[in-house]
């Protein structure tokens, strides 16, 4: 429980909340939201990870080939779907959810591809 | 079910002899492990020699979210020494045969949940402890935790703060046993110079809807504050005062000495 929400949290033996780090500030805390708690409860959701320099490739990928600047937390998204596109068979549909605009990001994303 | 009221059970005869007294009672906290578990033990000892009636024991959490920076920097150092909810229960369990104060545990929920909440409860009570309050956990969600601790005549402290309702008051005198734990003011905790302004009306607001005893908390430094409180409460509270003595001694061999003198001032 942190911060008055019970749910998965990266924590110690002892319970203490672990430090943690991201590109992205969105994704930049010990907690997931409770939805994905839940979710994850009932078997409906599969859940993976990229690497900060994952998610500045997703971010590079969909502005250069779509002209639009995702959110550095729905690039994660876009690395993985990448990532996954490899061992689907040709043709299939894959909807991505980009949940935010990355016009925010710009500086972040700047600074880390100097 | 009728938690922990018989006369054998310590935090309930604890506050009937201050009813029956004329001095006001004295709730010390300390933060568990500051600077480490051997010296918590010697720095409990001298606290039950100068008179403090209810012992609250913090234990360390990464993010303590009610405290002030006294207190936060003593969970830092806290966790600096390893301490952990584990070894706070095994040091109580070691001190408890020489103690007979009542023993309040004052934890955040994460590292109760993390132990697991039935296994912590059979810890405590292997442990002597009394009274167990978990700063965060809402009165909506207290009822399960509160009946596993009653099974063990261990008592769920509240806390109620200044904008607490009256509807929620009377919800948390029901569930709450042992004592009920005001907060004076909004805010995190910290010493002031003055009680807050209001204190006194909130402990008569409890009296109307509750008859277990009140302890008033946040803020009390003084001997003054502690005579003031015990006019219209049954005992003040002493946290970040405290643990500042205890910051300032550190790890001198004076630090018990100056841990029962300071808790002998409040008391004069």
């Amino acid at each position: 429980m942190l911060q008055g929400t019970r749910t998965f949290i990266l924590q110690d033996e002892a319970g203490n909340i672990e430090l943690t780090h991201s590109i992205s500030a969105g994704l930049d805390y010990a907690a997931v939201g409770p939805e994905h708690a839940w979710l994850r409860d009932l078997g409906r959701t599969e859940y993976g990870y990229v690497t900060d320099a994952e998610a500045l490739e997703g971010f590079q990928l969909l502005a250069r080939r779509e002209g639009i600047l995702p959110a550095l937390e729905s690039a994660h998204a876009i690395a993985y779907t990448h990532r996954l596109l490899a061992d689907l068979p040709a043709g299939t549909i894959v909807l991505v959810n980009l949940s935010g605009r990355g016009d925010k990001d710009v500086q972040s994303v700047a600074e880390a591809l100097r | 079910m009728t938690p922990a009221s018989t006369t054998d059970h310590r935090l309930a005869a604890a506050f009937s002899r201050l009813r029956a007294g004329t001095t006001p009672g004295l709730v010390t906290y300390v933060a568990a492990g500051d600077p480490d578990l051997p010296r918590t033990e010697g720095i409990l000892r001298a606290l039950e020699r100068a008179g403090a009636d209810v012992l609250e024991i913090g234990v360390p959490f990464s993010d303590p979210l009610a405290d002030g920076p006294v207190i936060q920097r003593a969970t830092e150092r806290a966790l600096a020494s390893g301490t952990t909810l584990a070894g706070v229960l095994d040091m109580l369990e070691r001190v408890r045969p020489e103690l007979r104060a009542p023993f309040v545990i004052f934890s955040y929920a994460n590292p109760i949940l993390r132990m697991g909440a039935e296994r912590f409860a059979d810890r405590a009570k292997a442990a002597g402890v009394d009274g167990v309050l978990v700063l965060d956990l809402p009165i909506e969600e207290a009822a399960g935790f509160r009946n596993m601790l009653a099974a063990r005549r261990i008592d769920t402290i509240l806390l109620l703060s200044p904008t607490t309702t009256d509807e929620r008051l009377r919800k948390a005198a029901s569930l709450g046993s042992g004592f009920l734990y005001a907060i004076s003011r909004l805010g995190v905790t910290g010493a002031r110079d003055r009680l807050a302004d209001g204190a006194q009306e909130m402990v008569q607001r409890i009296r109307r809807v509750s008859d277990l005893p009140v302890a008033l908390g946040f803020g009390i430094s003084k001997p003054e504050h502690v005579r003031e409180v015990g006019r219209w409460a049954d005992a003040a509270v002493v946290g970040s005062a405290l643990v500042s003595v205890i910051a300032e001694a550190g790890a001198s061999d004076d630090l018990d000495r100056r841990v029962e003198e300071y808790v002998r001032w409040l008391k004069s």
